[in-house]
């Protein structure tokens, strides 16, 4: 009969004992329990079972969004980076950054390229009417519409195809406030961006461009699939 | 009802496969020995007989007391672990130095001449019984 848990026997056999049959009979409810899955502890699976890389897309069927990634930052400072990343075919990028010490005016960029290869076409609204905003030849996509002052944070969620072979793009946006009460509304920002470069992503990089930091507990993350 | 001698069930069996008819000789033949674990829990209780096949299978175990395991040791006697906790699975020799993993050249030296300085405690009675570290073994009968 399979058990819904596995027993802990608490025993074990040295060299030469022979168990008895109530023993062997326990080895034989533990294994019928593991090919039911019931014996599985909720506690059985950690980290490394389910972490970056370590479910494949194959094992994923109806399961989209895979972790790839996770930086959350313990010491405060201007750069975020996430490498090693799995090239998936789409990815996803979400990031919660924290404004300390002064402002934060974040970029993201891909596989350490820093140079004006990026651009993108933005629109946002401060006082209720929608304002284009392009950026071309830029060092970076665009995460917020204004800069943050320290204590402000703000929550960016891009996705684009990380396809081979092709420029990537990217759509998304951020919403930033800062402490204020709930008779303030809080800024929004819809981006559709580029970047001009075939090979795949593997590295994600945040950069502040702003006076402050990256205050601790800011927190990226890139999920993917193929 | 008829009976069949041990003899008769040998005669029978040898002419059957090997494993089976050791499988019938496990269930049908009387038992050779019988253990009695000697511990203030189990205050002599039987805990278990050998087969004819020489197999150890325990009585059906209470929440306290019962035969879990058995193992030859190498002071050529066999050990018994039992539910109560007691145990002569490994000898006072080979105590510490007997593990799950099997055991060196070096470490089975050592054995040996623990051996001969602190050999099992054995008492024999005057039934013919005879206890080993804790556990009494009742010869039944001879090995068919």
């Amino acid at each position: 009969m399979a058990l819904d848990y596995l027993p802990s026997p608490g025993w074990a056999v040295i060299y030469g004992e022979t168990p008895s049959a109530t023993r062997w009979s326990e080895l034989g409810d533990n294994d019928d329990a593991l090919a039911t899955g019931a014996g599985i502890d909720d506690l059985a699976i950690i980290n490394r079972h389910i972490g970056p890389g370590a479910v494949t897309a194959n094992e994923t069927t109806g399961i989209w969004w895979e972790e790839l990634a996770r930086t959350t930052v313990s010491v405060a400072g201007d750069l975020i980076t996430l490498t090693p990343i799995t090239a998936k075919k789409y990815i996803r990028i979400i990031a919660v950054l924290k404004a300390t010490g002064g402002t934060i005016d974040s970029r993201i960029r891909f596989n350490n390229d820093s140079g004006n290869n990026y651009a993108y076409n933005s629109l946002y609204s401060n006082s209720g009417t929608p304002t284009f905003d392009p950026g071309i030849l830029q060092a970076g996509i665009n995460g917020e519409a204004f800069t943050l002052v320290s204590g402000g944070s703000v929550l960016i969620d891009i996705g684009g195809q990380n396809h081979s072979g092709v420029y990537k793009q990217f759509v998304g946006g951020s919403i930033s406030d800062t402490v204020t009460a709930a008779s303030t509304a809080p800024v929004p920002y819809t981006i559709y961006a580029k970047w001009a470069s075939t090979a795949q992503i593997t590295r994600v990089d945040v950069v502040n461009n702003g006076t402050g930091d990256f205050a601790i507990g800011s927190e990226v993350i890139v999920l993917g699939h193929d | 009802m008829p009976t069949i001698t041990d003899s008769q069930l040998d005669e029978l069996l040898s002419k059957m496969d090997p494993k089976m008819a050791a499988h019938y000789r496990s269930t049908l033949a009387g038992d050779v020995a019988a253990v009695y674990c000697m511990s203030k829990t189990c205050k002599g209780r039987k805990i278990g007989a050998q087969n004819a096949a020489g197999q150890w299978v325990g009585n059906t175990p209470t929440k306290k007391s019962g035969l879990l395991s058995t193992r030859a040791r190498f002071d050529g006697h066999t050990g018994f672990r039992c539910r109560c906790g007691a145990s002569s699975i490994t000898s006072p020799a080979e105590s510490g130095i007997i593990t799950s993993e099997a055991p060196t050249r070096k470490a089975l030296a050592e054995v040996y001449e623990r051996q001969q300085k602190n050999p099992a405690k054995i008492t024999e009675h005057a039934d013919g019984t005879v206890t080993v570290d804790g556990f009494k073994i009742e010869q039944l009968r001879s090995i068919a």
